[in-house]
């Protein structure tokens, strides 16, 4: 045998010997090692070197800060009758207006809106203006003499369980948090300065002092849930309401079932959506994100495709969450896509964030004093009004808004760790690459399409 | 499903890192690489089978466009790489 056959048949050899013992190993990998073993472990090592935790609050807080009074936000200036001219435009949005002809608007589009927000307008009228005590989100804690029978919802139970440590006290609530549903969970103490100075209610124009409210909370527990990243990209239409809809309906079940947990071990809790205190800055303090230029909470997982509902407690026996930075707000003083994307121009294009308004607008609905992008919430809400749904192209645009695979987590952490001139070539290339596309109709018919779809288990 | 579309990527990747691996001994066997031959050949491997798998799971997760701009951006690279290093390689004799 020459030489040269000798070497390729080792050669093939080689091949068979290393392609079956490859073969072997890849089965007794798959089999033996622990699922996706490998990934997480690479992940939670390169997590570190991106996620760092901050002590205090991560943003520049003024002296002069005030905390907010809720009569003052958009919605409750338009739907409790502080404001004429926004309260008929506000009385114009949700108008049964269909279009056949324009995809995400048609009568199909129309149901799935009313049927995902169902949950939220039947268990929490009135919630998503925010007011308070309502339905689930009720302030009611039960005694012992008042509960109305064995199935009373609102019963504290007078015996109080006591918790081995805070650590376990966290672990548990927040394992309970992720039972009933919860994607993100961060707990936090409560603070004065992000609540609302006075609650308001906007069906009826009251306002109600915190004098008022059951308890002195010691903590709040900040909830997110994710919104289906197929439906969000259908931003803005009708469909679109199908995501928002959707994560307020499970806001309310997992804020109320978790504070009903917290009641059976004996703790006062009340149970919040978009009342009580302003969930971005409770968000940041409890760990789940980073605020961006969109004025929404951005989490390293989600994006700022999510929901935020809270639950305000008396525990205090609990480890309390740090903030977090992973690059967010260095990001978007380049990338401005939500402020591209926006059709009514609310969200301010200055590169660096500032201590107050700088749209030039009317500006009673922004709270100066806390280092931030203030967008322009009044000509935001108008074109929801005109455009009938609550549009949200400032999440579907964000290049943070993905779906939960590895090379997005790998492009994240590569951003996170470069300087400034990277971050806009990486925004370019999120353009390039297809995603953050709003007003998409491919996008509607992609969700409605039947197509790789099963739902019978097999 | 058995496998999920995912695991299916990585498995195949596995297998094609590991003939990947094999061209590599015998290229080195006969003699036919030095460092900059390589590191060419090297490179242009690594960033096939990155296009793959940044391709296949963009597919997986619904995004076509990624998954074409990706065959652009790091396949046509990677060809041109494997190519020219393969081509340098193989002349050297
Ligand atoms: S919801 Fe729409 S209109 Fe409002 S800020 Fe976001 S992108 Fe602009
Ligand atoms: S789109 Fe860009 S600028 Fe806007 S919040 Fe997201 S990362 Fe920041």
């Amino acid at each position: 045998m020459s030489n040269k056959d000798e070497k390729t048949n080792l050669g093939r050899r080689d091949f068979l010997k290393i392609g079956s013992a490859g073969a072997v190993l890849g089965v007794a990998g798959i089999t033996t090692m622990p699922q996706k073993a490998a990934g997480e472990v690479l992940d939670k090592e390169t997590k570190k070197a991106v996620i760092k935790a901050m002590d205090g609050f991560p943003v520049k807080v003024a002296p002069e800060y005030k905390p907010f009074r809720q009569r003052n936000t958009v919605f409750s200036r338009a739907v409790g009758g502080i404001d004429p001219e926004l309260g008929a435009k506000a009385r114009t949005f949700e108008r049964f207006e269909t279009d056949e002809s324009r995809p995400g608007f048609s009568r199909i589009d129309w149901a799935l809106h009313h049927g995902s927000w169902a949950v939220e307008h039947a268990a929490t009228p009135g919630s998503k203006f925010g007011v308070p005590n309502t339905g689930w989100y009720s302030w009611q804690q039960n005694t012992h003499e008042q509960r109305a029978n064995f199935l009373d919802l609102n019963y504290l139970n007078d015996e109080r369980h006591e918790f081995a440590s805070k650590k376990e006290a966290s672990a548990i609530i927040k394992r309970a948090a992720r039972h009933f549903k919860a994607d993100l969970v961060g707990i936090t103490p409560r603070n004065k300065m992000w609540d609302y100075e006075k609650h308001f209610v906007a069906l009826n124009g009251q306002e109600i002092g915190w004098d008022q409210f059951p308890f002195e909370p010691k903590s709040v527990i900040v909830i997110g849930v994710e919104m289906d990243y197929e439906t969000m990209a259908t931003a803005p239409s009708y469909t679109v309401e199908g995501a928002i809809g959707e994560g307020y309906s499970q806001m309310a079940i997992t804020a109320f079932q978790l504070s009903v947990f917290l009641k059976n071990l004996g703790y006062k809790a009340v149970a919040a959506g978009n009342d009580l205190g302003m969930s971005v800055p409770y968000g940041i303090a409890a760990g789940l994100g980073e605020g961006g230029r969109n004025g929404l909470l951005i989490n390293y997982k989600y994006g700022p495709r999510f929901r935020i509902a809270k639950v305000y407690t008396d525990i205090d026996f609990v480890e309390y969450d740090k903030p977090v930075t992973f690059g967010v707000r260095e990001f978007c003083k380049r990338c401005q896509r939500c402020a591209d994307a926006c059709p009514s121009k609310s969200i301010p294009k200055n590169v660096e964030p500032t201590m107050k308004p700088t749209h030039g607008g009317e500006s009673w609905f922004n709270n100066p004093g806390v280092e931030k992008w203030y967008i322009n919430a009044k000509t935001c809400f108008e074109y929801w009004c005109e455009g009938n749904n609550s549009c949200a192209s400032c999440i579907t645009s964000c290049p943070y808004n993905k779906p939960d695979f590895w090379h997005h987590k790998l492009v994240d952490k590569v951003s996170a760790l470069m300087p400034g001139p990277v971050h806009s070539f990486m925004r370019e290339m999120d353009i390039v690459f297809g995603y953050g596309d709003t007003f998409d109709k491919k996008a509607v018919k992609k969700f409605w399409d039947d197509k790789n779809r099963e739902y019978n288990g097999y | 499903m058995i496998f999920s579309g995912s695991e299916l990527l990585f498995f195949i990747l596995g297998f094609l890192s590991c003939l990947i691996m094999i061209g590599f001994i015998r290229l080195n066997k006969e003699n036919r690489l030095n460092w900059k031959t390589g590191s060419i050949v090297g490179l242009g491997a690594f960033l096939l089978m990155f296009c793959i798998a940044w391709s296949v799971s963009s597919v997986l997760e619904g995004e076509p466009r990624a998954a074409s701009m990706g065959m652009v951006v790091f396949g046509m690279p990677a060809l041109i790489l494997m190519t020219l290093g393969l081509r340098l390689a193989l002349k050297k004799n």
